[in-house]
């Protein structure tokens, strides 16, 4: 694989000014996602993997805002473009986005098929005839049984995984080079789920797209992606290729969340103590710090720096520095 | 000899259910078909996993065997008594509870975790006065790993973990011989499932609790249970041993699963089967065997025209599939 990058996050800064105060969502970003790789983000509730999503394509709204920061997609900043140039070139075109549930994702009042043909309309200027018979294929390609059936139908009128299937028939139809899955199967069944990823992954490849698939089960990615990216409270915390975080993780809540998480080998689960800091007051230093065991004196103090353990696997704890 | 061992069994078992159905009816004259002739019964200590997923009718078991729903049909025996229709007294309620899915919707949002956890206290007459109550509460909240400062909070300053704690203080402080225990920790972050997990474990051996774990992660259902049923489409199609049904899954529908369940270590993946198709309609469920319309071992005709009965495959593994003669 050529190791060309094809977004780069570049310290990331946002903030989201409520009533409570100003939550630090985002502290300080920075990622790389290459060209034809699949990408997982995993964290926790709250840990402001979706908020980075929505960054991507210039999505955060009040009350949130951000701060500093860049977006470099295949070198030019998304965040300094103005909302006309992103909506004619990257949202729904270059980089496309597909969300957690995925019938409140659809216009409940348009049939399947006619949502799909609409996207194909007005980014690929087909005629309507040709638009229709396009959606019906693109359905065909996501593996939906019945596709003439299902185009006719309207999405309250199909199931979850069917929906979903659909989602993605509409982001596939502008042939994106990267697509961004927000927790694309935490409300589908297993059985669904591993269709969906497949179904997902098999595209992907075909099309050598890059995916960023967001989510919070370690083991989604463990089964799906190339590399991952561990984020808590805000900060990216650790960034390898799967097997290496999963066979030798470095951060402290890295190695935590993989000893929670279940595994036919294991004889029991061991939790992280505490609790997810509220962001209107973060802890100093290392966010992670009340809830590590190998917290000193400077993590209370200082922000650590991120180091490169081996090739592409960094980690951003003083453990290391 | 053996008729003494086989009084000794009965002696052992909490709950039993005997061919339960539960349709709730829909436009149309048709029945949304639930549960399908369920049997299966429950030791005293045991934690029986129920797993399946969305639409398998594990919820509606759950809450059948705590009498919250009344079954259409069957039996439900509770220490070997018939207790389907009789009223239920105050005293069989208290022994049977409940902790539900969804900490941030069970608890009520404008009462404090002290009334929170002591209230069926009150109802149940277990406390003279309010001295007593807040020493109980204070007594359960330590056994959760929760301080005392918590006495006089509201549910919205705690957090997911705390208020599924609450909720398991509040079953247990009656002193329960059952609980049932409905997705405890779906809606809450891995890292702190594994605390919410160990703590029930934990409770059941210090306050002698038998368990209904009802799960869709089946990874789960593999560490916190000692047996497990797989439901689909409000049918039981196999129980055992959880361990046996691990190493060798005998219905195809618990195979495929178990297959796509996602797996953290490499090593445990194996060759994936992918199911075809939905969940098919519980209204209008497949004739025969409920699985044939998805399932790739199907034998022949007989799955479309027979259902298939649970049978026992030795050593108390049952599996209901044309397959096992």
């Amino acid at each position: 694989m050529v190791d060309e990058v094809l977004l780069e996050i570049k310290n990331l800064v946002i903030n989201f000014y409520t009533y409570r105060g100003i939550v630090r969502a985002i502290n300080g970003v920075n990622l790389k996602i290459k060209k034809g790789e699949f990408f997982g983000l995993v964290g926790e509730t709250g840990c402001g993997k979706s908020v980075t999503a929505s960054a991507i394509l210039n999505l955060v709204r009040n009350p949130g805002k951000i701060e500093e920061g860049e977006i470099l997609f295949r070198g030019r900043d998304i965040l300094s473009m103005n909302e006309n140039e992103i909506r004619d070139r990257i949202r729904g075109k270059e980089i496309t986005m597909i969300m957690q549930h995925p019938v409140a994702a659809l216009n409940p009042v348009v049939k399947n098929g006619d949502q799909i043909a609409e996207a194909l309309l007005t980014n690929k200027k087909m005629s309507k005839v040709r638009a229709k018979k396009r959606a019906i294929e693109l359905l065909k390609d996501v593996n939906i049984p019945e596709p003439e059936k299902v185009a006719s139908q309207y999405p309250h009128q199909i199931s979850g995984g069917m929906a979903q299937r659909v989602m993605i028939a509409m982001m596939l139809s502008a042939e994106p080079s990267l697509l961004i899955a927000d927790e694309p199967t935490t409300a589908l069944d297993v059985s669904i789920q591993a269709q969906v990823l497949r179904l997902l992954k098999g595209l992907i490849e075909k099309r050598k797209a890059s995916v960023l698939l967001i989510t919070h089960d370690l083991s989604v990615v463990a089964e799906t992606c190339d590399r991952v990216g561990v984020m808590y409270a805000g900060d990216v915390v650790e960034v390898g290729e799967v097997n290496q975080i999963i066979n030798d993780p470095k951060h402290p809540y890295t190695r935590g969340l993989i000893r929670a998480v279940p595994a036919g080998y294991k004889k029991e689960l061991v939790g992280i103590q505490g609790n997810v800091p509220d962001l209107v007051d973060p802890p100093l230093g290392c966010r992670f710090h009340p809830r590590c065991d190998h917290a000193r004196k400077v993590c209370k103090e200082k922000k650590p720096k991120t180091v490169e353990m081996e090739r592409d696997h960094t980690v951003t704890c003083f453990l290391y520095e | 000899m053996n008729k003494e061992k086989r009084k000794e069994e009965k002696v052992d078992e909490l709950i039993r259910l005997k061919d339960i159905k539960k349709y709730f009816p829909w436009k149309g004259r048709k029945y949304v078909k639930a549960i399908d002739g369920v049997s299966l019964s429950i030791n005293k200590r045991d934690i029986l996993g129920l797993a399946g997923e969305s639409g398998s009718g594990k919820t509606t078991l759950g809450r059948v065997m705590l009498r919250l729903i009344d079954p259409t049909s069957g039996v439900i025996q509770y220490k070997g008594t018939d207790i389907t229709n009789i009223k239920m007294e105050k005293d069989l309620r208290r022994k049977m509870q409940i902790v539900f899915q969804d900490p941030y919707s069970s608890l009520h949002p404008r009462k404090k975790i002290k009334d929170i956890i002591g209230s069926g206290l009150k109802t149940h007459h277990l406390v003279e006065n309010e001295g007593e109550l807040v020493e109980k509460v204070e007594e359960f909240l330590d056994l959760i790993g929760m301080g005392k400062e918590h006495l006089y909070r509201y549910p919205h300053e705690l957090s997911g973990g705390q208020r599924q704690r609450v909720a398991i203080a509040r079953a247990l402080i009656l002193n329960p011989e059952f609980v049932v225990l409905d997705e405890p920790t779906s809606s809450l972050d891995v890292s702190v499932q594994a605390g919410i997990l160990n703590l029930l474990k934990r409770l059941r051996e210090e306050l002698d609790l038998t368990y209904l774990f009802i799960t869709h992660d089946l990874s789960l259902a593999r560490l916190y249970t000692e047996k497990i049923g797989v439901m689909y489409l409000g049918e039981l199609m196999e129980h055992g041993k959880t361990e046996a049904i691990f190493k060798n899954p005998m219905h195809p529908y618990t195979k495929a699963l178990l297959s796509v369940v996602p797996k953290l270590d490499p090593r445990e993946r194996t060759k994936e089967i992918i199911l075809k198709g939905e969940i098919p309609s519980p209204i209008d469920p497949p004739s025969g065997c409920r699985f044939h319309t998805r399932c790739i071992e199907k034998v022949g005709r007989i799955c479309e025209k027979d259902p298939p009965r649970l049978r026992d495959a030795g050593n108390g593994h049952f599996v209901a599939c044309h397959q096992y003669k």
